[in-house]
């Protein structure tokens, strides 16, 4: 009899400790789960399908009648620098938009070099499936109408940028956009500043309503990592670059619009965004 | 069994006077002698009525020819109806693709397609997919002094259409020429003031479920 009571009892003290355990790794849990949701990045995909495709300025540089400069171009041997979700995110953005320039000055070389950086980044972000750069290296390849190759990239981007959304992947998609963003007002700065355009000029003064957008979309989730406030941060000292700039509607349809930006100005915004660019890109 | 009837028997003749066995015992043969008449009279009936039987099996068999007749017809009804059925569904997905096999993305390359030759630049493209209670709407920030195109395609007869409103609420252009009551597959603004436009997508006429496609391109 006695046996059997302490049997029991040993019995009831196990179990009982084994659901103390459990308790914890639940409580553990809940702890984790809050931590997560307390630092969840919150994505406004309208905000990110309002901002305008890069390739309108990186297409108004080539209009402009400016020569081809590859130098611009982030090196596609860097790709292997980047091996943070975070840093092939913004440099996902960065090649696509060198991917457009060099498919828009039609130099299939250099559009090969930065279509195999923008798979290596896609691949890394688990996204290489939506794109067919098969067909698009073969477009380029055979140097078919640049037109044809310049819809299928746009097309496979924005497939790219739709699955994202529907995986629900916002912060990645965020900082493609953003990265693509300032490698176009990059490349478009650098062109202002060695040859005076006054559509480009236009298009730069333009920017900052995108900005604005920009810094709508990361200052709900600045506090999320160290890596979303630095970018927010950066962000913060374009907008200042853009201080002094605005565009002034025309009193007219069809007239030009007053673009008040002074070369300090631009200088200025010029020497910003490099900056801004150099830490994306390193 | 036996035994149980042999000392019934020898109880009654101890106890009852022999007289009264006597009665007993005839009585007892009468009901036997009737019981085998009923019985034999009985097995004769049935012997006749098994012939009867046979002719009611046989009405029956062709009663049930008829009745498989008849349930062949009604099947053949029925799979009429089926198909009448069926045929109604094919209607029904015609009219209401988001049920099944609506592939916005085969919209959208169909207009690629015919947008490479155009001299427009590829911007975003919308797939247009889900119930139409209510529009879909997406925004583009669209620059002063470029040209745009919004492109839409969807199954025959939807009546879909598209409206583009400036950042003031305004619409600046649709897809449906109300005094002329007429549908286009595209609009083409230039624009004259840099900000954010939204882009509405909706059925015309009636709430229909949305399965298209659209492509917004620019130029300059």
């Amino acid at each position: 009899m006695k046996k059997i009571f302490w049997l029991s009892l040993s019995v009831l003290i196990v179990v009982s400790c084994s659901q103390s355990d459990s308790e914890k790794k639940t409580s553990k849990d809940t702890i984790q789960k809050q931590t997560q949701t307390k630092t969840e990045f919150k994505t406004d995909y309208e905000l990110l399908n309002a901002m305008p495709n890069p390739i309108e300025i990186t297409d108004l540089i080539k209009n402009s009648g400016i020569e081809y400069d590859n130098s611009l171009l982030n090196k596609s041997e860097n790709v292997e620098k980047y091996n943070a979700e975070y840093q092939m995110a913004l440099n996902m953005g960065v090649y696509s938009v060198d991917l457009g320039y060099t498919n828009l000055h039609a130099k299939t070389q250099d559009a090969i070099k930065y279509l195999d950086a923008t798979r290596k980044m896609a691949e890394g972000l688990k996204v290489a499936q939506f794109f067919d750069f098969e067909k698009i290296k073969k477009i380029t390849q055979e140097s078919k109408d640049m037109n044809e190759l310049i819809f299928t990239t746009g097309l496979g981007l924005t497939t790219m940028r739709q699955k994202l959304e529907e995986e629900k992947r916002g912060e990645v998609l965020t900082l493609m956009v953003v990265g693509g963003w300032v490698e176009s007002l990059y490349l478009a700065t650098q062109v202002a500043e060695k040859a005076n355009k006054p559509a480009l000029n236009e298009k730069i003064a333009d920017q900052k309503l995108v900005v604005e957008l920009i810094l709508k979309e990361l200052e709900a989730n600045k506090s999320v990592s160290k890596h979303i406030e630095a970018i927010y941060n950066d962000m913060q000292k374009i907008a200042e670059g853009y201080k002094n700039i605005s565009v002034e509607a025309s009193a007219k349809e069809g007239q030009p619009a007053k673009v008040n930006m002074s070369k300090e100005d631009l200088s200025k915004l010029t020497q910003i965004v490099k900056e801004v660019r150099s830490r994306i890109i390193s | 069994m036996a035994r149980f009837i042999i000392r019934a028997l020898l109880y009654l003749v101890l106890l009852f006077p022999t007289k009264i066995i006597f009665n007993i015992m005839k009585n007892i043969l009468i009901t036997l002698v009737f019981a085998f008449i009923v019985l034999g009279v009985g097995f004769a009936q049935n012997k006749n009525t098994q012939p009867q039987q046979n002719k009611t099996d046989q009405k029956s068999t062709v009663q049930k020819d008829n009745k498989t007749q008849q349930q062949e017809a009604k099947k053949q009804e029925e799979k009429k109806q089926e198909v009448k059925k069926e045929e109604k569904k094919e209607v029904k997905k015609e009219l209401n693709p988001r049920i099944e096999n609506c592939n916005p993305t085969g919209y959208v390359r169909d207009i690629t397609e015919t947008l490479k030759s155009s001299g427009y630049k590829f911007l975003r493209s919308y797939n247009l997919e889900g119930p139409s209670n209510k529009p879909i709407q997406h925004e583009y920030t669209l620059s002063k002094g470029t040209t745009y195109a919004i492109r839409i395609a969807s199954y025959v007869d939807s009546n879909l259409k598209v409206t583009l409103y400036d950042p003031e609420g305004r619409v600046i252009a649709s897809t449906y020429d109300s005094e002329n009551q007429k549908f286009y597959p595209s609009i083409e603004i230039l624009c004259h003031k840099t900000g954010v436009y939204k882009i509405s997508f909706e059925h015309h006429f009636n709430k229909r479920d949305f399965c298209g496609g659209a492509v917004l391109c620019f130029k300059r």
